[in-house]
């Protein structure tokens, strides 16, 4: 039992930064249309930006994720002013192939920058636990998950309450009646892009104490991002988080209690039938 | 309703039926000269089964993605089942590997029909998402299950018998294999062009609601695109597995080769006859002249094409040629 | 004669909204049925539910005497019902000799054959001259042939013909008309769905009318058009008068007299010769009105004819292609949508268009989105609150679950939000029930008394020229008569324009 306990905590931890992921590619989907095959390398990017920090100003990776998801930001708004607005009217494969392409110039800049060696952050808690009662926590991992649940209720505050999260979603269910209640939707699309980058950069930074950081890790996290957003509903920002939490402990117990190297399969599986049998995702409403 | 007869004389009438600026006849003129490849380029043969290989299967690919316009972002499946049976069953049961190329295509038909008639109702970005999903898995699975495939640590093919007193490790037997298979998959494109069951797949891909009231059947042809598609591209693994010699799920059946192959034939211009061959010379050759600036394997030159290409000639490169030749 | 087609009890729903309520249809061999009725009659639903592009929800359907309920859309193209899409769907990318080939293939396997059927076809159309052109390059009246000519390659029994002459110029569609007689004198059976209402009378042996999903009258063109349920359903109710509560503003004071003292105070819309187009398919042809100051003006026509399109066109979600968009000083044709709304225009759309995933009150809030009006937020909403007492009651309630008539209110108001001069809106009473059609008139005319300029397009001719200071007629995206409401409300020229007699 106790081993279960710690195996679903675990879930949990790694799910929250999941949600995060898919979060971010959730709204870039709900605003623009877009599935952003870049998604994972996003992720990465945030990785690196992490490390170079880390390595240049020698402070706690922890201190440096404002600036991480700053630098994730400005990257967002300027690859979508530059690259996805122009084709914002072509048909959908041309997004899709702009943004693989988006994907593989970024993650080959981070391997001619960083280098093909994997690399790791060393700080002195990497390794350090700590315990409530027989269940054993990560320190590392607590500070993160104490992050993602900080940036999700923050981001829930955003959407919900405030004038930009409404201007969010009005444009995500209907971008002409948003026009007309004089909503910059343009405005709104690049916004998005940028808070969809810099979330994505935002997990990369949380995923670190506990990865190797590799340029060619990215494809890994579009579809761990994909497979989020389709269990919880491609647009549905709240779904993403059941999403990615159960995406977290599936792949933890898969792990655990069948069989480590095919922990990526039993994710892949529930995607496969939930795109086939619910494709409004498990917690979506179907539309009409 | 009653058919009263008219001219079938008028000269647009006869243009508008033989469209596409490419006929048989370039076909086998375009193959011809590239026969000449490995007696004018004696040092970069490599290269040049390579690029003949990888634009095979792309065209391969485009039956599906192109000409039906299905984008699929699973087709190293194809690639590395073709591989994988030919090899296993020359090194396990003893098999030439032309019939276990073969059986290959078996295999792939089988799995491709599977696939289709599962996942054929989805549209959109949905059938791209859903063809990941399935060349992920099969990855993983052809990763682990080491007792068949030998899992991480790859199969070798330390020798195979001759074909026709010919030796299949021998370069130039292969770019001339990888020109048949060119050739085949060119002509079957060709044929698409002007076939019923050619304009079957390209009025599903212009629109599927519009074709079924002309009483098309899209599954049906859909799913028949995707068995040729993925049978041509079996064959390509299994001369892809010769050619490398030495291979590991983790390079058959990745991503990043499914991908490849998507972007090759849409850099070139997806539903032409020689758009993939193109995209393959341009991406195959772009990235080598790159390894020799960037040492390592570098995909940077497919993406900035790409990215390129969607801004400026979202109908691919092919067809940028034939609006300039027009002007 | 023989029976062709024949439904039995068809009903289509989608969600909750009866789209086609148990029709019972039949055409005989050889006939031309016209199937007419005012906006979301369900007209294109019942085509798609014949064609098997839908699937119905309940009801039976026979093609010549054989069920055909479940088929699917391709072998019911096989046995011979042939149609042509609303939305026109060529094959881009094809050219218009391929787009008829594959049609032709169905009937003749044989390649030679399947040409010359496909070029026999092509001729008769007088499309021969564009064979080898791709179908992306044809103007609309090509493509709407091109439609035509490629339900026809499959030697249809049954023709489906779905508004083949809305947006041809007179030209064009005298073209269209003939070819559509010849092609039932070879042996085609047809129906057709058609706005125009001059070449479906003129051409149909029979009408069917559709209303809010039912068949609401059946008979010879002449019949139906002097049938007073027909009327009704295009033009309204005349029971307004008396059930319209009585204002302070009296129904018969021209406009003029009550708003003088306003009259200076606001910007005048005023278009000049504008054009607009969806693509290729030109919708205004050269639209030129003015809306002053306090004024309501009304805005009517026939489906198809433009309304909708001129408003959209003032609130930028559509391209000016030529002509001019003034409101006050400002060039309107220059902006983007959202700094129209800057300005003061508002547009509360047709089909309201609310954010349905959101409650009432962030729908409103939504309206506030701009500088200008955020710190008159309070305000507004409490001003909207007042004017729609029940959204108050709502305002945590999710949109999506709103009545109709609720959503309207709430579209409405959200339009009021963002403190608007001049208020467009688009069929604000399509779809409700008669007593809140009622409640929509008497809210409207409340707006304008609070000083805003409202255009109003609306279906209901009858309610909305007597509420008009001024109305526009507009006729296949042409202004073609212009006067005081109530003057228009006896004017025969309007009930042509409608009914096409």
């Amino acid at each position: 039992m106790v081993e279960f306990i710690q195996i679903v905590v675990n879930g949990i931890f790694t799910g929250g930064v999941y949600a995060i992921i898919g979060i971010g590619l959730s709204l870039i989907f709900g605003v623009m249309r877009i599935v952003n095959f870049a998604h994972g390398v996003f992720l990465v990017v945030g990785m690196f930006t992490t490390l170079f920090f880390f390595e240049r100003l020698h402070v706690d990776p922890f201190l440096v994720i404002p600036l991480v998801v700053l630098v994730g930001g400005l990257l967002g708004v300027i690859v979508e002013r530059s690259l996805l607005e122009p084709i914002a009217r072509a048909p959908e494969h041309a997004s899709i192939l702009m943004t693989v392409g988006i994907g593989l110039v970024l993650s080959n800049v981070l391997l001619f920058t960083f280098g093909d060696a994997p690399q790791i952050i060393n700080t002195r808690y990497s390794t350090s636990t700590w315990h409530l009662g027989p269940i054993t926590f990560s320190t590392a991992l607590t500070i993160s998950f104490f992050l993602t649940v900080v940036v999700i209720s923050g981001l829930a505050l955003l959407l919900g309450r405030t004038d930009l999260g409404r201007a969010i979603r009005a444009a995500a269910q209907n971008a002409d009646a948003a026009e007309l209640q004089g909503i910059n939707t343009r405005r709104v699309r690049s916004l998005v892009f940028g808070m969809g980058f810099a979330l994505a950069a935002l997990a990369g930074a949380l995923l670190l104490p506990q990865l190797f950081a590799h340029p060619s890790i990215g494809p890994t996290y579009t579809l761990k991002a994909f497979i989020v957003t389709v269990l919880g509903g491609m647009g549905n920002v709240a779904g993403a988080i059941g999403g990615g939490l159960l995406l977290g402990i599936t792949e933890s117990l898969g792990a655990a209690y069948v069989s480590s190297s095919y922990r990526d399969v039993f994710g892949l599986a529930a995607f496969l039938l939930v795109l086939l049998l619910r494709p409004a995702g498990l917690f979506g409403r179907s539309r009409t | 309703m009653p058919q009263t007869p008219l001219s079938v004389s008028h000269p647009a009438v006869r243009r508008g039926v033989n469209a596409g600026p490419w006929s048989l006849g370039w076909v086998l003129v375009v193959l011809a000269v590239l026969a000449f490849y490995p007696v004018v380029f004696r040092n970069f043969l490599t290269l040049g089964v390579t690029i003949v290989l990888f634009a095979g299967m792309a065209t391969a690919w485009d039956v599906l993605g192109g000409w039906t316009g299905q984008l699929s972002l699973g087709h190293a499946v194809f690639v590395g089942i073709g591989a994988y049976t030919m090899a296993l069953l020359v090194l396990r049961a003893g098999v030439a590997p032309w019939w276990g190329a073969m059986a290959g295509v078996g295999a792939s038909v089988v799995v491709a029909a599977m696939w289709g008639a599962v996942t054929f109702r989805l549209r959109g970005p949905y059938f791209a998402l859903a063809s990941i999903a399935v060349a992920e898995m099969t990855r993983i699975v052809a990763n682990n299950w080491a007792s068949l495939t030998g899992g991480a640590e790859g199969v070798s093919l330390p020798s195979l018998p001759r074909f026709l007193e010919l030796d299949l490790f021998n370069r130039r037997v292969e770019f001339y294999i990888a020109l048949v298979l060119l050739g085949l998959a060119v002509v079957a494109a060709s044929w698409l062009q002007r076939s019923r069951f050619g304009y079957h797949l390209q009025a599903i891909r212009e629109d599927e609601d519009a074709a079924m009231a002309v009483g098309i059947n899209p599954t049906r042809d859909k799913v028949l695109a995707f068995l040729a598609s993925a049978a041509l591209t079996s064959l390509g693994g299994s001369l892809y597995g010769i050619f490398l010699g030495f291979f590991e799920p983790r390079g058959m059946f990745s991503l990043d080769l499914s991908v490849q192959l998507a972007l090759m034939a849409y850099i070139g211009g997806v539903g032409t006859l020689f758009g993939p061959l193109v995209g393959a010379g341009l991406l195959v050759g772009g990235s080598e002249v790159l390894r020799i600036y960037f040492p390592g394997k570098s995909l940077f030159v497919y993406g900035l094409l790409i990215i390129l290409v969607v801004l400026f000639a979202p109908d691919g490169l092919g067809t940028v040629v034939r609006r300039v030749r027009r002007v | 004669m023989s029976e062709v087609l024949r439904t039995e009890q068809l009903r289509k729903l989608f969600g909750g909204l009866v789209a086609v309520n148990d029709v019972e249809f039949a055409v005989e061999e050889g006939e031309i049925v016209g199937l007419i009725g005012p906006n979301g009659a369900g007209k294109t639903t019942f085509f798609n539910l014949v064609s098997g592009a839908m699937r119905v929800s309940s009801g039976r359907i026979f093609f010549q005497g054989r069920e055909i309920t479940h088929a699917p859309a391709y072998q019911r193209a096989e046995l011979g019902i042939g149609r042509t899409f609303q939305i026109m769907k060529p094959f881009p990318r094809l050219t218009v000799m391929e787009n008829l080939l594959v049609g032709a293939y169905l009937r003749h396997p044989n390649r030679h054959a399947a040409v010359r059927w496909a070029a026999e076809v092509i001729e008769m159309m007088g499309l021969a001259e564009f064979a080898s052109a791709s179908a992306r390059s044809l103007t609309t009246a090509g493509r709407k042939r091109l439609e035509v000519a490629r339900a026809l390659t499959l030697s249809p029994t049954l023709l489906l013909l779905d508004e083949v002459v809305a947006g041809l110029n007179p030209v064009e569609a005298e073209g269209t008309v003939e070819l559509i007689r010849r092609i039932r004198d070879r042996g085609a059976t047809i129906i057709m769905v058609e706005h125009v209402m001059r070449v479906i009378m003129g051409l149909s042996d029979r009408i069917v009318v559709l209303a809010n999903g039912s068949n609401i009258a059946e008979g010879t063109p002449q019949q139906v058009a002097t049938n007073p349920d027909v009327i009704t359903a295009y033009l309204g109710t005349h029971e307004g008068r008396d059930a319209r509560p009585q204002a302070t503003w009296s129904p018969g004071t021209p406009a003029g007299e009550n708003h003088s003292a306003r009259e200076d105070t606001g910007p005048t819309l005023a278009l000049r010769r504008v054009q607009a187009a969806y693509g290729d398919v030109q919708v205004l042809w050269d639209v030129s009105l003015e809306v002053r100051p306090g004024e309501l003006v009304a805005l009517i026509g026939a489906n198809g004819a433009g309304k909708t399109t001129t408003l959209r066109t003032v609130a930028r979600l559509l391209r000016v292609r030529d002509g001019e968009v003034q409101f006050g000083t400002n060039r309107l044709d220059q902006m983007s949508s959202h700094d129209v709304v800057n300005l003061g225009v508002a547009m509360v759309p047709e089909g309201r268009q609310l954010f349905n995933q959101m409650t009432v009150e962030e729908n409103l809030l939504t309206g506030s989105s701009l500088a200008r009006t955020r710190t008159l937020r309070r305000t507004n909403l409490d001003r909207v609150y007042t004017l729609f007492p029940l959204l108050r009651e709502r305002r945590r309630q999710e949109a999506s679950t709103l009545s109709g008539g609720e959503q309207q209110m709430l579209a409405i108001g959200r339009g009021l939000m963002s403190a608007p001069r001049l208020l467009m809106l688009d069929e604000p009473s399509l779809g409700l029930a008669p007593t809140i059609v009622e409640e929509v008139f008497r809210v409207v005319q409340d707006i304008r008394r609070e000083g805003i300029t409202v255009l109003l397009v609306e279906q209901n001719v009858q309610q909305a020229l007597r509420i008009a200071d001024r109305a526009y007629v507009i006729e296949s995206g042409r202004i073609v008569l212009e006067g005081p409401g109530p003057e228009l409300l006896q004017s025969a020229e309007v009930r042509r324009a409608y009914l096409g007699i």
